[in-house]
């Protein structure tokens, strides 16, 4: 277990915006009917990807003004800024005109602001140098919009670690609580469809030119999406002196590397074994006593049993008498977001008493023999659960969500 | 702080337009030299400092893996290092700020799909335009299984690597990290910084900050002292530094003589106010002795804080007080000590 703890990290206030929704209900809804935000690409022309369809948000409309800004920010950002704003207020935390020292903030993103890096290329191919558009790209400009909208002063992150990303700004930011730096930190990852990152993804054949279908015997890949997830982490005894309730706590988490290829899962899954063991340790509870998986589960032909196999390792016979299902195929594989979400599913269904389902399911594969909840949402008894994220580089990443008690 | 582990420095590696190593830039920093445009461009031979052989690398990795190379020489390690016996690789992890990481490769896949179309991005180039593709190779590279990061937040990202290394470490993630920043300067990246330089100097001050047809082009007074607009007078450099960061216990055990200590390290929330003042208060040391390699080796983004704490490692051992590295936006510092056995 984690040395030196000096705090509860707890979460008080989600927000998301996604394919299947705007806010947190409407996603929700969306996951437990069973639905799937993926529909065609329509921001850009998406002729030449393997598959012409994707998680897009649709129907968004941002006010720069609520956040205080003369323009809107980079596309990314704006989803950021909104499931945000969402979170803080479902935590009844209103943004500060002054800086907040004990506030803190860990952002996630694969891409950044991939939009406003397209614009800026456009530009200089024409000889142009829009400039602005280079800093709207820049990686930390999401994070001097988020910490200015909403009066962070305290610790900042914003971590890259591909698909990983997000459920490691969750451990980053449950870190600056336990270890008593902050008293509240938003912990957000953020991503926006854009025409490079899908080329590669779709010329590296993550893309299916099919449909995304996770665990199941006819999977060829995975389909991506974009949005938001936040969350607001704070120290259990901030939350309880200004009455606000925990929805769950971050009972530990683990990031790592595999340290064997760039895009090749290593062998038996040994990284993610590693990742769900160590957060599992640091949560210092029995693995035994874990409810429920939310799996990366992206649908991929190698990806799906090297996790499976990770979750057996380590849960041993438990893996077989609990859920494990991944959302992916109903909002797409929303990269640095992705982690958030999932987390966010999975504080919903300990709280609801319901399991979001593997939508898009068709058929059983030996290796991939746990209970996928294919297709309908299925009720539970969860009080602990694990989100498990992986990414191009070889990261790996595990959060360890609990009851609030 | 009497209670925290504490966090040994036993190795450092370098590279800048000075050269490879952190030698130059300390031997600059005494002689108070200037930044010199001829020397910026990190003239040295990437292929050199590579424990295996690689086919594609980005200029931004092949930096950060040249001071890794160094760093882990530094330190005693060697290539059989992260494989020692008696090591243990899942305990050992990297920590990279940049700012703008692999830029060069990005322009180039991207130059592909706009031009050629969305079939045509390159899978290899694709794989090392992420952000994270230099942390991941130093993993590969030094079968580092533990924590792997990079962090992005303009001039203080290797402030951040530094400051959640040392999270990491404090909370018993890790025993061993390479802990650092790269940049590198890529085309994008100039042909932005030279028409910020050419609007500051059409545009001195401007309170309204707008051109006469109303469009914001140009920057206001405030907007000029954020972080990114502050430097656009700097003279730009390129490079990485690698701190090899052990924990008191590991470092001792494999009997390592550490060359400072990373008394603390702090990153802040990105704020116009930042004076540098509060960093340095979180990092532990409001007192410490500011160190900038940028006015050696000129400004080199992500990659400036890594720098100048190689730097204050380097000059720690004969140095009476605590030493520290300043983003210049003033968000993210590092103290450096003397070792203290």
């Amino acid at each position: 277990m984690m040395a030196r703890v000096r705090g509860r990290a707890v979460i008080t206030g989600m927000g998301v915006v996604s394919s299947l929704g705007r806010n947190l209900d409407e996603c929700w809804r969306g996951l437990i009917e069973g639905r799937s935000g993926i529909g065609p690409i329509t921001r850009f022309d998406p002729d030449g990807l393997r598959n012409a369809n994707a998680g897009q948000v649709r129907d968004f409309d941002f006010e720069p003004a609520v956040f205080g800004l003369r323009a809107a920010p980079d596309l990314a950002t704006q989803f950021l800024l909104t499931a945000a704003r969402e979170a803080l207020h479902r935590a009844a935390i209103a943004p500060a005109a002054e800086r907040q020292a004990r506030f803190g903030a860990s952002y996630a993103t694969n891409f950044g602001g991939a939009n406003s890096w397209e614009s800026y290329v456009a530009g200089l191919l024409e000889g142009e140098v829009p400039v602005e558009a280079f800093e709207e790209f820049a990686f930390g400009r999401a994070a001097e919009h988020a910490c200015e909208a909403f009066g962070i002063g305290g610790p900042c992150a914003l971590l890259s670690v591909a698909c990983a990303s997000g459920s490691a700004a969750i451990g980053v930011a449950s870190d600056m609580i336990r270890l008593g730096e902050a008293d509240v930190v938003l912990a957000a990852g953020y991503e926006a469809l854009a025409p490079t990152p899908l080329s590669g993804l779709s010329v590296l054949r993550t893309m299916t030119d099919e449909m995304i279908r996770p665990f199941s015997a006819d999977r060829s890949g995975t389909l991506f999406g974009e949005g938001a997830g936040a969350l607001v982490i704070e120290e259990l005894e901030h939350a309880r002196a200004r009455n606000a309730r925990p929805l769950a706590e971050v009972l530990g988490w683990a990031e790592n590397n595999n340290a064997y290829h760039i895009t090749a899962p290593d062998q038996g899954g040994a990284g993610m074994t590693r990742v769900v063991r160590d957060a599992i340790v640091d949560a210092g509870i029995d693995a035994r006593t874990i409810d429920y998986v939310n799996a990366h589960g992206t649908g991929t032909q190698p990806h799906d049993p090297a996790e499976v196999q990770a979750v057996k390792n380590v849960l041993g016979e438990r893996a077989r008498e609990i859920p494990m299902s991944s959302i992916k195929a109903a909002l797409g594989h929303m990269m640095g977001a992705a982690g958030v979400v999932e987390a966010i599913a999975t504080v919903m269904a300990i709280n609801e008493g319901v399991v979001s389902p593997t939508v898009n399911y068709r058929e059983p594969d030996p290796e991939c023999d746990l209970d996928h909840v294919p297709n309908e949402a299925r009720e539970a008894t969860v009080r602990r659960a694990i989100s498990i994220s992986a990414g191009i580089g070889g990261n790996n990443a595990c959060v360890v969500l609990g009851a609030a008690n | 702080m009497a209670d925290q582990l504490r966090i040994a420095i036993t190795g450092i590696g370098a590279l800048s337009g000075l050269g490879a190593g952190v030698e130059p830039l300390v031997e600059a920093l005494r002689a108070g030299r200037e930044p010199d445009a001829d020397l910026l461009d990190a003239d040295y031979a990437p292929e050199e400092f590579r424990e295996s052989p690689k086919t594609y690398m980005d200029p931004c990795a092949d930096h950060v893996l040249a001071a890794c190379w160094l760093a882990v020489r530094s330190a005693g390690l060697g290539w059989e290092g992260a494989a020692h016996p008696g090591f243990d690789s899942e305990r050992m992890g990297a920590s990279i700020g940049t700012a703008f990481g692999t830029l060069e490769s990005m322009l180039n896949m991207t130059g592909r799909v706009q031009q050629k179309g969305l079939r045509f991005g390159s899978p290899m180039i694709f794989t090392h335009a992420f952000i994270n593709t230099p942390a991941a190779l130093i993993a590969i590279e030094y079968e580092l299984q533990g924590p792997n990061m990079t962090h992005s937040l303009g001039d203080a990202s290797s402030a951040a690597a530094l400051a959640y290394a040392v999270t990491m470490m404090r909370a018993g993630r890790a025993d061993l990290m390479l802990v650092g920043g790269c940049e590198a300067l890529s085309d994008p990246l100039v042909a932005a910084m030279d028409v910020k330089v050419d609007r500051l100097e059409a545009c001195p001050t401007n309170d309204q900050g707008r051109t006469a047809d109303g469009l914001e082009a140009r920057p206001t007074n405030e907007e000029r002292q954020t972080a990114n607009d502050s430097t656009a007078n700097d003279v730009l450099g390129e490079g990485a530094a690698i701190l090899v960061l052990e924990t008191e216990a590991h470092a001792l055990a494999r009997g390592a003589q550490p060359l400072a200590e990373l008394s603390g390290a702090s990153m802040l929330a990105p704020c116009r106010d930042n004076a540098g003042e509060r960093a340095l208060i979180a990092a532990g040391s409001e007192r410490a002795q500011v160190i900038d390699a940028a006015s050696v080796c000129g400004h080199t983004f992500g990659a400036s804080v890594a720098l100048s704490a190689a730097c204050c490692a380097a000059l720690a051992a004969e140095a009476d007080e605590a030493l520290a590295a300043v983003s210049a936006d003033g968000s993210g510092a590092a103290v450096i000590e003397r070792w203290r056995a």
